[in-house]
C-alpha cells in the first residue's frame, strides 16, 4: 500500500513536471481569448509606433467596447517574424504588412480577401491614389489589404550647399536630367582645399563634402530602382514583375552611371564610407549636398538636425522619363483570426477614416495627402506636393511589390548580390557584373520558384 | 532442486527499503532534467527527422508527406557544396586561430603577477556579449576606407584588405572576430588545464636542462591535451553552426535573405538553411528541406566528431587526470604479482 502510494507520489510529480515544461512551451502560444481584445503587430520607431496609437483613438472611440492590444515587433517588415508567429499559433489579428512581402503572405493566404468587407462597408477603391491601390489587387483583383500610406523617392537637396556652389536648386517637378544631377554632385563635392570634383585639382582622398548620395551604396532597390527605371531598364520587370531584365542595355547603363558617380566622379557616398556613417545620416549633418530619399527624411531632420536648410524635388528624368518607386504599408487582418470582424473593421478604418499621419507616410485615401494630415503640416518643405505626392501618377512610376514572391532569391547570394557587390564596389563594371546573368542565374531561379 | 533453491533463482535479490527510497529520491531529482531532455531534445530530434519527409511551409495547416524529395533536391543543389565549403573555410581559420590564441592567453595570463586578475576578466569580457552586437561593431572596425583596423595597418604602411567587401578575406575577417570573442573562454579552460600540470615533472626536467620550449612541447602539451581536444571538438561543433556573425557583418538592410556575401563567399550551411526556411519561395523551400539540410549537418557534426575522436586516441594523453581503467589496473596486479 505504502508502495503505491509512493508510486502514485512520483507518478503525480513525474506529470507536474511534464505540465511545466508544457505549460513552459505554450507560453505564449495561444491567441488571446478575450473576445473584447484585438491584437495588433505593429513596427518602426517610437515616433510610428505613437502615430499609430493616436489614429487607433478614433476607432476606440467608436468601440469603448473593444481593447486594441498593440504588439511591437519585426511581423510586418520581417515575413519570417509572422511565421513564426503563425507556426506558435501566436499571431496578432491586425498586421501592418510592406509591399515588398505583400504578395509572399497574399500567396500563403494568411491575408484576409477585403472584397465583400469592401462591399457591406461601401469603401471604394477609386477614393485611394490609383497606382497605390492598384499594386495591390491580385491577378483576379482581389485585395488582401489597403494602404496605411506610401513613401515616395525623391530628391532631398542642401540650399545652403546650392547657394554656396552657385547652383539654381533643382526643379521641384523633376524637370531636370540624370546628367543635370550628376554635373551638379561633381560641382557640390568639395576636396580640403575647396577644389570640386569637375577641377583638375581636385583630390579624391580628401573629400569634406560629397555631392550626392544613393542607397545603392546598400544594395537597396529604392536607391537604385527609380534610376533604372527612368532609363528604361529595371531588374524583374512585366506586370509580375517575373521577366529578367538586369542584363538589358538600358539597365546595365544605368547601373554604370551609378558606378561612375561613386567611383569614377568621387561624387557620392560609397559602399565603405556607407559602412562607416550612413550617407542620409551624413547628408542631415550637412556633409552631403543631395540625397534621394523618402519623407522620413523631414522627421528624422526635424529631430536631428533642425537647423538645416534644404528643399526636395521630384526625381529627374532619365532616357525614358520620370520615373519612382513608391513603397507602401498596408494594413491587413490575420485570416486565421477568429475575430474577423472585428479585424476587417480596424483595418477598414485606419485606411480610411483613422489614415493620416501614420507612421510619417503619405496618406493614399482621398485627397488627405494634400491637407493637415500630411502637405499642409507644420514643418513640411514647400516642394512637398511636385516632389513627393505628384511623382506617384507618372507613368514610369512603381511599386516594389513582389507579385511573383522572387525578390527574395533573385536580389540574393543565388541572384545578382554577388554581381551587385562586384558593381559597388568597383570591383567589377556593369557589364561584366551583370551581362547574360539572366540565362546564366536569374532565369533558373525563376523556373525554380514555386509558381 | 530443492523449493528454496528454486525461490532464490527466481526471485531478484530485494532491496532494501532504504536503497528503495534513496533510488526513488533519485529519480525525482533527474526527472526533471530526463523529461526536459526528452521534450527539448529527444523529441525534436524526431520530429525534424519526420519533417525533412514532408513539405510545410509554417502556413498550411498541415505538412504534405513527399518521401525522399528533399533529400534528393539537397544532393542536387548546387549550393550546398559551396555553403559546406564556406563553413569548411571557417573551421581551418576560426578553428586553428582560437586555439592557438586562447592558448597564447593562457600562457601569457598564467603566470601570477600584477593585474592578471585584470588581464583574465579583460580578455573574458567579449565572451558575454551578444554575437550580433560584436558583428555590428566589428563591421565598423573593418571599414575599408576608415576603419581603425585599416587605418593600422595601413600605418605599418601595407596596403589593407578590404577585409568583409573582398570574398578572399571576408570569411577570414569574420573567423578574426569569433576567435576575438572566444578567447576569453579557451583561456579558462587552458589555465584549468595549465594548472593540473604536476610542477614536479617540470622541475625535473628543469633539472634535466629542457628549455622553455622543450617543456612547453614535451611536457606541457600533452598534459593539457584532453583540453585542446576538448576545446578542438566543441569548436568545430560551433563552427559548423556560425550563422550570427554572418548575419551582423555581411547582410544588407534587405536583411539575413542578403547575408553571405560577397560573392557567396561566407553563407555557411547554417544560413542557408534559415534562407530555404524562412526566406526563399522555391518549389523545395520550408520547414521540410530546411529540416533535411539541418540533418545533413548533424551527421556532418557526428562524422566529423567521430574522426576526431579515432584520432583523440592516438593524440591526447589521459594517464595524468583520469583513474586507472580496470584493465590497466589487472595489468598493474599482474606486474606486482610478477615481482613478487
Amino acid at each position: 500500500m505504502r508502495q503505491n502510494i509512493r508510486r502514485m507520489a512520483f507518478a503525480a510529480l513525474a506529470a507536474t513536471s511534464l505540465a511545466v515544461l508544457a505549460t513552459g512551451c505554450g507560453a505564449g502560444g495561444s491567441a488571446s481569448s478575450d473576445s473584447d481584445t484585438l491584437r495588433v503587430a505593429i513596427w518602426g520607431v517610437n515616433s510610428d509606433i505613437d502615430s499609430i496609437k493616436d489614429a487607433a483613438k478614433g476607432f476606440e472611440k467608436e468601440h469603448p467596447d473593444v481593447k486594441l492590444k498593440f504588439e511591437v515587433g519585426d511581423c510586418g517588415p520581417d515575413y519570417a517574424a509572422c511565421k513564426k508567429l503563425i507556426a506558435g499559433k501566436n499571431m496578432a489579428d491586425v498586421l501592418v504588412a510592406g509591399s515588398w512581402n505583400y504578395f509572399d503572405m497574399v500567396k500563403d493566404g494568411i491575408l484576409t480577401d477585403l472584397t465583400d468587407y469592401l462591399d457591406t462597408a461601401g469603401i471604394s477603391t477609386d477614393d485611394f491614389t490609383p497606382a497605390v491601390i492598384d499594386a495591390l489587387k491580385d491577378g483576379d483583383g482581389k485585395l488582401y489589404g489597403l494602404p496605411m500610406g506610401f513613401n515616395t523617392q525623391s530628391l532631398f537637396y542642401n540650399t545652403d550647399m546650392f547657394a554656396a556652389a552657385g547652383l539654381e536648386e533643382p526643379p521641384a517637378d523633376g524637370s531636370y536630367t540624370y546628367d543635370d544631377l550628376r554635373e551638379w554632385a561633381k560641382l557640390l563635392t568639395l576636396d580640403a582645399n575647396g577644389n570640386n570634383a569637375a577641377s583638375p585639382d581636385f583630390d579624391p582622398d580628401s573629400i569634406t563634402q560629397w555631392g550626392y548620395y544613393n542607397r545603392i551604396a546598400l544594395a537597396s532597390e529604392p536607391g537604385y530602382g527609380p534610376v533604372l527605371a527612368a532609363n528604361g531598364g529595371g531588374v524583374l520587370t512585366g506586370p509580375q514583375r517575373n521577366e529578367c531584365s538586369i542584363d538589358d542595355p538600358n539597365t546595365i547603363d544605368a547601373f554604370q552611371y551609378l558606378q561612375d558617380l561613386m567611383w569614377k566622379d568621387h561624387s557620392t557616398i560609397t559602399p565603405q564610407l556607407e559602412q562607416e556613417e550612413p550617407g542620409y545620416l551624413r547628408w542631415v549633418k550637412g556633409q552631403v549636398a543631395m540625397q534621394q530619399g523618402s519623407h522620413e527624411q523631414v522627421n528624422i531632420v526635424a529631430e536631428q538636425n533642425p537647423d538645416l536648410k534644404y528643399n526636395l524635388a521630384a526625381l529627374p528624368a532619365g532616357t525614358e522619363g520620370n520615373a519612382t518607386l513608391l513603397q507602401i504599408h498596408i494594413w491587413a487582418a490575420y485570416s486565421g483570426s477568429e475575430k474577423q470582424e472585428l479585424a476587417q473593421e480596424l483595418v477598414g478604418y485606419m485606411s480610411t477614416e483613422g489614415s493620416g499621419k501614420q507612421m510619417g507616410l503619405i496618406p493614399a485615401y482621398q485627397d488627405r495627402a494634400l491637407g493637415d494630415d500630411f502637405a499642409t503640416a507644420p514643418g513640411e518643405p514647400s516642394n512637398i506636393v511636385d516632389a513627393q505626392i505628384t511623382p506617384a501618377s507618372w507613368p514610369l512610376t512603381y511599386v516594389n511589390v513582389d507579385p511573383s514572391n522572387l525578390w527574395a532569391a533573385v536580389s540574393g547570394q543565388d541572384g545578382f548580390g554577388p554581381g551587385m557587390d562586384d558593381l559597388i564596389t568597383n570591383r567589377k563594371t556593369a557589364e561584366e557584373a551583370f551581362g547574360g546573368l539572366c540565362e546564366s542565374t536569374i532565369d533558373p531561379l525563376i523556373e525554380a520558384s514555386a509558381q | 532442486m530443492s523449493e528454496r533453491n528454486s525461490r532464490a533463482v527466481r526471485t531478484r535479490p530485494r532491496m532494501s527499503k532504504l536503497r528503495r527510497r534513496e533510488a526513488l529520491t533519485g529519480l525525482v531529482f533527474v526527472a526533471p532534467v530526463v523529461v526536459g531532455l526528452i521534450v527539448f531534445m529527444a523529441v525534436p530530434l524526431v520530429v525534424s527527422l519526420g519533417y525533412s519527409f514532408t513539405h510545410w511551409n509554417f502556413i498550411a495547416p498541415a505538412p504534405t508527406f513527399v518521401g525522399l524529395d528533399n533529400w534528393v533536391a539537397l544532393f542536387h543543389d548546387p549550393r550546398i557544396p559551396i555553403v559546406i565549403w564556406n563553413t569548411v573555410k571557417f573551421i581551418l581559420f576560426g578553428t586553428t586561430s582560437f586555439l592557438i590564441f586562447s592558448l597564447l592567453a593562457a600562457l601569457l595570463t598564467f603566470i601570477p603577477r600584477r593585474f592578471v586578475g585584470a588581464y583574465r576578466a579583460a580578455l573574458f569580457l567579449p565572451y558575454v556579449l551578444s554575437q550580433i552586437a560584436v558583428g555590428i561593431v566589428w563591421r565598423w572596425m573593418f571599414n575599408s576606407q576608415t576603419g581603425p583596423l585599416t587605418l593600422g595597418v595601413e600605418l605599418l604602411g601595407i596596403p589593407s584588405p578590404d577585409w568583409l567587401l573582398d570574398p578572399n578575406t571576408a570569411m577570414i575577417s569574420i573567423a578574426l572576430v569569433t576567435t576575438w570573442q572566444g578567447i576569453g573562454y579557451g583561456m579558462t579552460l587552458y589555465i584549468a588545464g595549465l594548472n593540473s600540470v604536476p610542477e614536479t615533472l617540470l622541475e625535473a626536467a628543469r633539472i634535466d636542462g629542457a628549455g622553455p620550449i622543450r617543456r612547453f612541447w614535451s611536457i606541457i602539451l600533452p598534459l593539457i591535451s584532453p583540453t585542446v581536444f576538448f576545446l578542438l571538438v566543441t569548436s568545430i561543433i560551433g563552427a559548423l553552426q556560425l550563422f550570427d556573425p554572418v548575419v551582423a557583418m555581411t547582410s544588407s538592410s534587405a536583411g539575413v535573405s542578403s547575408a553571405g556575401g560577397p560573392s557567396n563567399s561566407t553563407r555557411t550551411i547554417v544560413l542557408y538553411m534559415y534562407n530555404q526556411m524562412f526566406n526563399y519561395n522555391e518549389r523545395i523551400s520550408g520547414i521540410g528541406y530546411a529540416a533535411a539540410i539541418a540533418w545533413m549537418l548533424a551527421i556532418l557534426t557526428f562524422a566529423i566528431t567521430a574522426i576526431q575522436f579515432l584520432l583523440g586516441r592516438r593524440f591526447v594523453y589521459y594517464e595524468a587526470l583520469a583513474a586507472p581503467t580496470r584493465g590497466e589496473r589487472r595489468r598493474a596486479k599482474k606486474r606486482m604479482e610478477a615481482l613478487r
